[in-house]
């Protein structure tokens, strides 16, 4: 009886639901339907209801593959450096930002740090071959005039992550900022007043105030994260990838791109992307109910 | 009140049909015998063979790599006048080239086909599946109706693009003798050395291409063959091995399906290769390098040799020409062996036209269309691919056509040709000099060609996880050559290739094999 | 001014000197791209790095232009992107807001199942077969409806909704406004940075995708900018690679390779100064609180 008294009063606002809903209801959960070709042979022209039933064969076929481990390694370490040296930084530098008082310069330097987004892989991993090669790359010339010996950074293991990780630093760092001023152009300015009345330095302001208004914010970016946690950025990496570095390299993504979408084996791909999404899933709850016993909101 | 509420509902339920609706149709998209699919976004040809009067209507679906495709109505006379010269009036999608195959994959769950077809990876799983289930006309018995495709017919290619020893589309020709070295004939000429003939040119041109200093500046700034790392088994390797007498990737050794690194003559290519990269006579970054890159060593004048298709000649060494005015480019395809003079074959086609059963209806249907494929290789409808309408992208001067308008050109004529089956290698006079080389050298060459004797073969576990298996060759050959593995390390790589899958893949080509032998 | 403590003053100076740091180092690169548009092709190749062309060559940006469906084909990415970036606003600020609501039930259930929807997903088929049995192909609306919403946008901006202070609306509320008008004419005004922010992730989503368009939309002359920009940067990196594609295939110069690059980040750059003035700190909070 309640529930039909709480909905009457809320209807507009289901009602304000229902687009969205329709929404997720046919170009998400639809579509959805489609991953049950992991248990298949799917084949796209005798569709779903033609294909053979494969019970668990794609997934024995990736659990048993002799580099499903290595896969593993490389795409959970490269996701733990991702998360410890990139994710920070927006946070970090939208502070920055923020503690800029004057206007001309906050512009100058908000704009132009965004501009690498629009700047594509390509071009960033031939920018890096260009500074990097060892066949008249100019960091390698500066190592060789200071007596050094040449270091071979794209056909190595050593480099590969810290390559794969500053490339993305310098690409999104600056995009990854908007949000976060976003949340603090939000930030009530009376809150300063107050806490400049009680004496409070710049730091302890930073801490008290500005931190404090983007605190949801970076949980729930970060819960957001984990829940493409073991994607790696396919374009990226797949352009960085040569012999030399494939033992550290070679991660799910390409892994996907090379056995099953370039043989166009849908089924073997979906049965990855499944395994990859209930990963997320589990890390997503996870960190969710962490956020909660933190006293967080968590995402739902 | 009420009524918003009742609407509400409704509303609700209409969604919920729609969805439903939705599921039903997502489950049982196409299907092999499905009829309703057919309906291609132009009108089918469904008037069939009587009326003739009534021109050939057909849609058909092909990529396209300029930057841009042609126009495919009257705004465009070249396109015109291919409807005019074919008496057919064509509907055509043209796709960009990178995005092609995810196109074909979806169009075949669509069910919804156009009439004619360009598939380009036609030996993936899905396109084999496709034709197994009958979704595709078998062609050839039709092909000896048509007088100019049974002209053209080559029973080599046919082979590799047959299915169960059937052929389901008509191939577009490209020619089967077209690798070889390219190299900076000027530097040849400063050095006083000939053209490579053997192996053992391509050595010691490289090393005098590095220490002699071919482009006469004072300075040790060159070097001899520019490689990459994906250019090193589609090129590079290939043309070693097959010279040195043994396959082009793929043999028959003792009645069984071999691979080339499994021959002696792979391992002596490969020596080959890391003694030139211990001398330096290699860029030392090759295993970073990956497609057309490597023609930038040449471009900058650094680099005197590159392995590729000998047309390159004629279309990629622009910039050197800019900047060295003086900088020649020539080519050789096959070098001389124990087994005389050899190169790798190219595979003969790029692509086939396909027809689906469900948008082609009939057989009178089906010849309708085949007859346009038969038109366009008329001499009158080649000459149009190549040089465009006369009095627009072209004049005749002496008698041969020259093409005036090159820009008008390349926006209207030059991607048409992906509706054509046979590559230009009609020789006209007016055309240039390397192009003529080039030509000629498709033609002596092509019996010298060694195949790779898997072409026409289908192996599952190639289909499964034969990318998988060729990088750990072609990861191994890289660690030879820059020295970070030894004869040892490789035949372990070997191993672990036979151990994942390629002993399976060698049995599954031997079976295919004896299987065409006995026919 | 207040007067401002010796601590103060170094913590700004450190602090610009970083910011000025990060900029140079972002800006370089940048100043790499538009130097390599305009240098030609063998000065690209001989130089390894150009920051100041000695030898202005406007010739990438011809041959970008040359091709004449660029200009239809602009206007065709400009409405794609605007009307695609109103429909995405509306539809996301529409759920957001009764998601944002504590009282609303089912909330929670609605938010795990949406956030189910970024984990999972059926892939380039199913969805192209949906977009194909509501009969959205070759329209616009095909590159519309299927990504209306970003479940990752949606659920931030009703993160930004949810920290407004409740009692303006209720003070809203007791004004005579249904949660509609309280959305219209309070909420929305007071997230106008949030709003702006998702404007600009939304259009940039729209100005960049072309894989779509090319999957969904058959008639090339109602293709995006995108589409042609992706076909001549594949084309001068050597996508092509497949040695039996047509050698007539003329591979265009490294520099149109990174005048595409300025063409298609130009207008997007344009757009940021206008959205960026909502970042201006506290917009109307403290007014409409005070």
């Amino acid at each position: 009886m309640r529930l039909v008294s709480d909905m009457k009063r809320e209807k507009l606002l289901y009602l304000m639901l229902l687009p969205g809903l329709l929404f997720f209801v046919l170009f998400k959960y639809l579509p959805m339907l489609g991953v049950v070709i992991a248990f298949q042979d799917y084949q796209p022209f005798a569709g779903i209801l033609h294909s053979p039933w494969v019970g668990l064969k794609h997934f024995h076929r990736f659990f048993m593959d002799p580099d499903f481990w290595m896969l593993f390694k490389n795409t959970l370490l490269l996701a733990v450096y991702n998360l410890l040296f990139f994710f920070p930084l927006p946070i970090i530098l939208a502070l920055m930002l923020n503690e800029v008082r004057k206007h001309f310069f906050k512009r100058f330097v908000q704009t132009i740090i965004y501009i690498p987004h629009f700047i594509s892989w390509v071009v960033v991993a031939g920018l890096t071959y260009t500074m990097l090669t060892t066949e008249g790359g100019i960091v390698n010339e500066a190592l060789a005039s200071l007596g050094a010996d040449k270091v071979n950074f794209l056909l190595s293991t050593d480099w590969f992550r810290t390559l794969i990780t500053s490339q993305a630093i310098w690409k999104e760092t600056g995009w990854g900022t908007i949000i976060f001023l976003a949340a603090l152009a939000g930030v009530d300015q009376q809150l300063y007043e107050a806490a400049r009345m009680d004496g409070a330095s710049r730091w302890q302001q930073l801490w008290s105030v500005t931190f404090p208004a983007i605190r949801t914010t970076i949980v729930l970016l970060l819960i957001l994260r984990l829940g493409s946690f073991l994607d790696t950025g396919f374009e990226q990496i797949f352009l960085m990838l040569n012999s030399g570095n494939r033992d550290v390299g070679e991660v799910f993504d390409t892994y996907v791109y090379t056995t099953g979408l370039q043989n166009a084996q849908f089924s073997y791909s979906t049965a990855v992307g499944v395994f990859k999404s209930v990963v997320s899933l589990i890390l997503v709850i996870s960190a969710n109910g962490l956020a909660k016993r933190f006293g967080e909101e968590g995402v739902y | 009140m009420e009524t918003r509420k009742k609407r509400n509902v409704r509303r609700k339920g209409m969604a919920a049909g729609v969805a439903t609706v939705l599921a039903v149709s997502l489950l049982t998209a196409c299907g092999a015998n499905s009829n309703d699919g057919g309906e291609a976004s132009g009108s089918s040809s469904s008037s069939s063979g009587g009326k003739a009067a009534q021109p050939v209507k057909f849609s058909a679906m092909v990529p396209f790599f300029a930057a841009q495709p042609p126009a495919t109505d009257d705004s465009n006379p070249a396109f015109k006048a291919l409807e005019d010269k074919t008496g057919v009036k064509l509907d055509v999608t043209f796709v960009p080239g990178s995005a092609y195959d995810d196109k074909v994959n979806v169009t075949l769950a669509s069910g919804n086909l156009p009439q004619a077809i360009v598939v380009t990876n036609n030996k993936n799983s899905s396109v084999i599946n496709a034709i197994r289930s009958g979704a595709f006309w078998e062609v050839g018995p039709y092909i000896k109706d048509f007088p100019n495709l049974q002209k053209y017919w080559n029973d080599q290619i046919a082979t590799n693009i047959s299915v169960d020893g059937k052929i389901y589309g008509i191939y577009r020709e490209r020619p089967v003798a077209r690798k070889g070295f390219l190299f900076r004939q000027d530097w040849l000429d400063n050095l006083g050395l000939q053209q490579p003939k053997t192996v053992d040119d391509i050595y010691n041109i490289a090393k005098a291409f590095t220490t002699d200093d071919p482009d006469k500046n004072g300075k040790n700034d060159t070097f001899g063959l520019a490689l990459s790392s994906d250019g090193l088994a589609s090129d590079t390797m290939i043309d070693l091995v097959t010279a040195l007498g043994s396959f082009n990737k793929w043999g028959i050794q003792d009645g069984k399906a071999t691979p080339d690194f499994m021959t002696p003559e792979y391992m002596e290519a490969l020596k080959l290769l890391k003694k030139m990269y211990d001398e330096k006579l290699i860029n030392q970054d090759f295993g970073a390098i990956k497609g057309t890159k490597v023609r930038d060593f040449i471009n900058q004048g650094k680099a005197g040799m590159v392995t590729g298709s000998i047309d390159d000649a004629n279309s990629q060494f622009t910039s050197l020409y800019k900047l060295i005015p003086d900088a020649k480019i020539g080519f050789v395809a096959g070098l001389e062996g124990p087994k005389g003079v050899k190169l790798p074959a190219n595979s003969g086609y790029y692509g086939e036209f396909m027809f689906p059963k469900s948008s082609v209806k009939s057989e009178a249907d089906l010849k309708n269309i085949l007859s346009y494929f038969d038109k366009v290789l008329d001499p009158e409808v080649e000459k149009l691919f190549d040089f465009g309408v006369e009095g627009v992208h072209s004049k005749v001067e002496n008698g041969n056509p020259v093409i005036t308008n090159q820009e008008l050109f390349a926006n209207q004529v030059a991607d048409l040709g992906q509706l054509r089956i046979a590559p230009s290698d009609l020789t006209w006079p007016t055309e240039n000099d390397v192009m003529k080389k080039v030509k000629q050298m498709y033609k002596e060459q092509a019996p010298n060609a060694v195949p790779n004797v898997t072409e026409p073969f289908l192996s599952p576990t190639q289909a499964e996880r034969g990318t998988d298996l060729d990088t750990i060759i072609n990861d191994a050959s890289i660690k030879f050559i820059m020295g970070s593995i030894d004869e040892a390390g490789f035949a372990k790589a070997t191993e672990e290739w036979r151990k994942q899958g390629g002993d399976k893949m060698i049995d599954e080509f031997t079976q295919e094999y004896n299987k065409a032998q006995n026919k | 001014m207040r007067e401002r403590t010796l601590g103060s003053k170094v913590f700004d100076t450190a602090n610009h000197i970083v910011l000025l740091i990060v900029g140079i180092v972002t800006v370089l690169p940048f100043l790499y791209v538009i130097s390599g548009s305009l240098v030609s092709s063998e000065e690209l190749l001989t130089k390894k790095i150009v920051l100041f062309p000695t030898h202005i060559s406007w010739d990438a940006y011809r041959y970008i232009f040359a091709t004449k469906v660029i200009y239809s084909s602009l206007l065709n990415s400009i409405f794609i992107t605007v009307v695609g970036t109103l429909i995405n606003l509306l539809l996301t600020t529409l759920m957001a807001y009764p998601l944002a609501k504590r009282t609303l039930r089912g909330r929670n259930k609605l938010m795990l199942l949406i956030v189910f929807t970024m984990l999972f997903n059926g892939g380039m088929i199913p969805t192209y077969l949906v977009v194909k049995s509501m009969g959205l192909l070759d329209t616009y609306w095909s590159l519309w409806l299927p990504s209306a919403i970003s479940a990752f946008n949606l659920i931030l901006l009703r993160n930004f909704f949810q920290q407004l202070p409740e009692s303006l609306e209720e003070s809203a509320k007791i004004d005579g406004c249904n949660e509609l008008g309280i959305l219209y004419k309070i909420v929305v005004p007071l997230s106008l940075p949030a709003m702006a922010t998702f404007a600009l992730f939304y259009a940039v989503y729209y100005w960049n995708s072309y894989f779509t368009a090319v999957l969904y939309i058959n008639k090339s002359n109602l293709w995006p900018i995108q589409v042609w920009l992706q076909q001549i940067v594949l084309l001068s990196a050597g996508g092509f690679t497949d040695a039996n594609a047509l050698s007539e295939v003329v591979v265009p110069p490294e520099s149109i390779k990174y005048a595409v690059i300025v063409v298609a980040a130009i207008p997007v750059l344009l757009l940021y100064p206008f959205l960026q003035k909502h970042f201006a700190k506290g917009v109307l909070l403290g007014s409409v609180k005070g």
